[in-house]
């Protein structure tokens, strides 16, 4: 049964059957790799927004 | 969709039940006091906001093997927002390979929040506007909630990073106010605007008159009927809370089906494990992170959501739409579940 969902799941005409949002819910999330969130371009001389975690590299001399 | 086929579908969903839509009651504060709230959230809440560590625990007993994709956490409340740490849950999520949103006021959303939020991981908002800026502050009981909710919609509905939606609650009071809402939204920029009703629950229960009357509700649905007809950016759509009858599939993309206990569950701020925050935990609970595994009641209980023979009470008993309906959404039954509070296909066949 798992394994036909799934076939099903995966096929782009079915797949909005899958994709439900709760009465009172937020929409399925855009999910994108972790590293890509993390990574914030800081022009020169701007302020580095907080939670932006320093990157080894950065952090050297 | 073939509402034969619908069923079978519904059924195949029901014997797999997949959990992979898991909402987090994480505080039960609010800096508003709607007057139309299912929870009876204020700032004062009795609940504490619960521990993030406990929640984590309760998520790591689902087996990485079972994390479906997609598989969101929704953080609810109250409001998210009034969390300190509220960056820190949605980080602790993603490491676990989820997704998660959040439902919000908009309050204290703005553009130095909107980028802390991405860094830990956003990937979906749900922001509440309920009428123009008179009826919006009236209900929401707030004279800035109404700039403060349009500020924080313009602003995530140019983020292309989020998966964004406008709900509103349509009263006795906004109904008039939807095409001038639908035209705020569309020059907003907004993608996708949730309408849905009143349920007499929490606050709600004491305020009747937000209640539409079969004949408004009717005019809702030819109200979406219409937009959708239109076509244009802006999707309109009916919440998926109850049966529609002749409105099924022309109101919203897919047929009726309470997901509740079936893909939905929730961790509510005491830890009792339930489905969608609004159903009545008193009667529907199935444990508790505390005393119990997630993934185990997960697993073995849910019963009453996973067979709906229970619900053929009241007006359900004879009702020949049963078996497309179910008795409705979970949301609908309430105490000595004598009969849903509400129900939309009775309202609309009433008038038409």
């Amino acid at each position: 049964m798992k394994r036909l969902r799934n076939i099903l799941k995966g096929l782009s005409l079915t797949s909005a059957l899958f994709v439900f949002q709760a009465c009172y819910g937020t929409p399925m999330p855009k999910v994108e790799p972790m590293d890509e969130e993390v990574v914030t371009v800081v022009e020169e001389g701007e302020e580095i927004p907080e939670d932006v975690p320093e990157t080894e590299e950065a952090a050297q001399p | 969709m073939n509402t034969w086929l619908f069923r079978r579908f519904r059924d195949a969903e029901i014997r797999v039940h997949e959990l992979n839509y898991l909402f987090w009651e994480c505080t039960t504060r609010c800096n508003l006091h709607c007057r139309h709230c299912g929870s009876d959230c204020s700032m004062n809440s009795r609940e504490k906001d619960m521990p993030l560590e406990h929640f984590l625990q309760a998520l790591d007993t689902i087996p990485k093997k079972d994390i479906p994709n997609p598989f969101t956490v929704v953080l609810t409340g109250g409001e998210p927002l009034l969390r300190p740490d509220i960056t820190d849950c949605g980080r602790a999520i993603r490491q676990r390979g989820m997704g998660w949103s959040m439902v919000s006021n908009g309050f204290f959303y703005n553009a130095d929040m909107q980028q802390k939020l991405l860094q830990a991981g956003l990937g979906a908002l749900t922001i509440s506007l309920d009428g123009l800026e008179e009826e919006h502050n009236w209900l929401r009981g707030h004279p800035e909630s109404y700039s403060r909710a349009v500020q924080a919609i313009g602003l995530a509905a140019r983020c292309p990073r989020i998966a964004f939606d406008v709900v509103t609650c349509v009263t006795r009071r906004n109904l008039a106010q939807l095409p001038e809402l639908h035209k705020l939204l569309s020059g907003l920029g907004v993608p996708q605007w949730r309408l849905f009703t009143v349920i007499p629950i929490g606050r709600a229960a004491g305020n009747p008159d937000m209640i539409l009357t079969p004949e408004e509700l009717t005019q809702l649905m030819e109200f979406i009927k219409a937009r959708r007809k239109e076509g244009g950016p802006l999707k309109t759509l009916f919440s998926c809370e109850g049966f529609l009858g002749p409105y099924e599939q022309v109101v919203r993309d897919t047929p009726f089906f309470c997901h509740a206990g079936v893909n939905i569950a929730s961790v509510l701020i005491d830890g009792r494990i339930c489905a969608c925050p609004d159903i009545d935990r008193d009667v529907f609970s199935q444990g508790s992170i505390y005393t119990d595994s997630l993934w185990e009641v997960w697993q073995n209980r849910f019963q009453p959501f996973r067979n709906h023979d229970w619900a053929r009470k009241g007006a359900c008993s004879t009702c020949r739409q049963f078996r497309n309906c179910l008795g409705g959404g979970m949301h609908n039954w309430h105490g000595s579940c004598e009969g849903p509070l509400t129900c939309p296909y009775h309202d609309i066949t009433s008038v038409s």
